[in-house]
């Protein structure tokens, strides 16, 4: 397009930002409050600027009619943030290969099938985590089919996660023998910013990554009998009612029994009354209950 | 066995599903999961007589994922029918669906919750009086304080007084410290109310 905008980032009046916030949250279940301004218009100004649009209300309309969806998904990329490393919060992890798993797995035969969900995956260094801790730590891994999900809202970085390229900031946490099992340094890569290492391809290849905007029914529709979702850090970016409702959700994607792990500062008791919190001895996780919870 | 690769995963899901399908019809289909649709559904596109059809059908639904899917259609919906469509839900027996009913109204627009909790200040049951001020507490509005406050001056149950301190105390308000006072001196013996009054007083104080 052409013909580039006047919008400065305070060009947006404070209505603006209310119906572009209001926007993105029916569509994306993002909340941006008048705390994030900044953070906001900035972006804002810069996609307006970059597609030529000539005010809010042209933009708006790219936003909702455009057939492709692709500005939308550009602007999503944009407001989302993927800061993340390998082992974040590794206890949650510990819990899972310690006594989840355990759990889940009596009274099913070998071979049955397990479905482990990472939601809001960013670059997928939470997926491939579980990945390894299933691998190193969980002594039945072997007797099960375990299918590994991951999503995230941001297409640009799914892609980032399935190259499953990593700099030395993301590997800190991880003991030096497993960036030995399951990486590799990439050739040149000195030259270019730093050290990098590829995750190996076995592990690329047990990530099922996919682009999924847990605020559309649609979309989740497709994650049916998860037995744990994994989901740290995301729901902070949502208003009361889209944690209520992305709670609500990820009960209809768990099978009965299965469990919602959420991030250290996340509580689903104050989100939805569906779930049991459970405690183990080392972390709380949140339990569909095992009759569904019908009356 | 173990992780199993991409290529080899069967699909997930089943089929997509059939937009066709009426959503208020959905509501009563013997299959919780289209009912689950069809709330959601109701909560994302306007249609006329859609926060009726969900009352009523939380009036009979067993499922506890149909339910909070009717829950947050509603709170979704916001309109001053849907606000009201959940207020009889404050009086059933079922503490959770109570809470969830309580929580749907205060996750509404302050300008459509309140006329709906508004009457209930003066119903003759004090638990609802009690959700009232839970209702009112939390949600912002100009007129939040003085709503507080009157309940606090005139209620006759002291535990719909104490409600009304609790949510007067969280969000500090100093301009209710007179109200505040008043209690004090309308029960005058009860050690709880002097205790609550003293903590919100502080708290107004920033003591």
């Amino acid at each position: 397009m052409n013909g580039l905008t006047d919008a400065e980032p305070e060009g947006l009046s404070q209505e603006d930002y209310a119906t572009l916030c209001g926007f993105l949250r029916d569509r994306t279940g993002l909340s941006f409050t008048e705390a994030k301004r900044y953070f906001v218009d900035r972006r804002i100004a810069a996609r307006m600027q970059a597609v030529g649009a000539t005010g809010l209300r042209a933009y708006l309309n790219l936003l909702r009619f455009q057939a492709s969806g692709e500005e939308l998904q550009r602007l999503v990329n944009l407001m989302t943030v993927n800061e993340t490393y390998f082992f974040r919060e590794k206890y949650q992890f510990d819990c899972l290969v310690n006594s989840v798993l355990d759990e889940l797995v009596r009274g099913r035969p070998k071979g049955s099938r397990l479905r482990i969900w990472s939601a809001g995956c960013a670059t997928g260094e939470e997926p491939y985590s579980i990945a390894i801790m299933l691998l190193e730590n969980w002594r039945r891994v072997d007797d099960y089919e375990i299918e590994l999900l991951a999503s995230d809202i941001d297409s640009a970085v799914l892609e980032r996660a399935r190259e499953g390229i990593y700099d030395e900031r993301a590997l800190q946490g991880l003991p030096a023998h497993l960036r030995a099992k399951y990486f590799q340094p990439l050739r040149g890569a000195a030259e270019a910013g730093g050290p990098r290492w590829r995750i190996v391809e076995d592990l690329r290849e047990s990530v099922d990554f996919s682009l999924v905007n847990i605020a559309d029914p649609q979309q989740v529709r497709a994650f049916r009998g998860i037995d744990v979702i994994f989901c740290r850090n995301l729901l902070i970016y949502f208003d009361d009612l889209g944690r209520r409702e992305a709670a609500s959700m990820f009960y209809d994607a768990l099978a009965p029994g299965g469990f919602v792990c959420l991030g250290h500062s996340e509580s689903m008791s104050r989100m939805s009354s569906l779930f049991v919190p459970r405690r183990f001895p080392d972390a709380i996780l949140y339990q569909k209950p095992a009759d569904g919870g019908g009356a | 066995m173990g992780l199993v690769k991409k290529r080899a995963a069967p699909e997930l899901a089943p089929a997509a599903p059939d937009s066709r399908r009426d959503p208020l019809a959905s509501l009563e289909d013997a299959d919780a999961a289209v009912r689950r649709d069809g709330a959601h559904a109701l909560g994302h596109v306007a249609l006329p007589g859609a926060e009726a059809a969900l009352a009523r059908r939380l009036q009979t639904e067993g499922d506890a994922g149909v339910r909070e899917a009717i829950l947050t259609a509603l709170a979704r919906i916001a309109t001053p029918d849907a606000a009201a469509a959940l207020v009889p839900f404050l009086d059933r027996e079922d503490a959770a669906l109570r809470n969830a009913a309580l929580e749907s109204l205060q996750q509404m627009p302050a300008e459509v919750a309140a006329p709906a909790l508004l009457p209930l200040l003066d119903h003759a049951d004090a638990d609802l009086r009690i959700f009232a001020v839970q209702g009112l507490g939390s949600i912002t509005h100009s007129g939040r304080a003085d709503w507080l406050a009157r309940v606090m001056e005139r209620d006759a149950d002291v535990n719909v007084c104490l409600a009304a301190v609790e949510a007067l105390a969280e969000a500090g308000s100093p301009e209710a410290l007179s109200s505040l006072e008043t209690l004090a001196r309308r029960f005058p013996g009860n050690a709880f109310v002097a205790f609550a009054v003293d903590a919100a007083r502080s708290s107004f104080q920033g003591r």
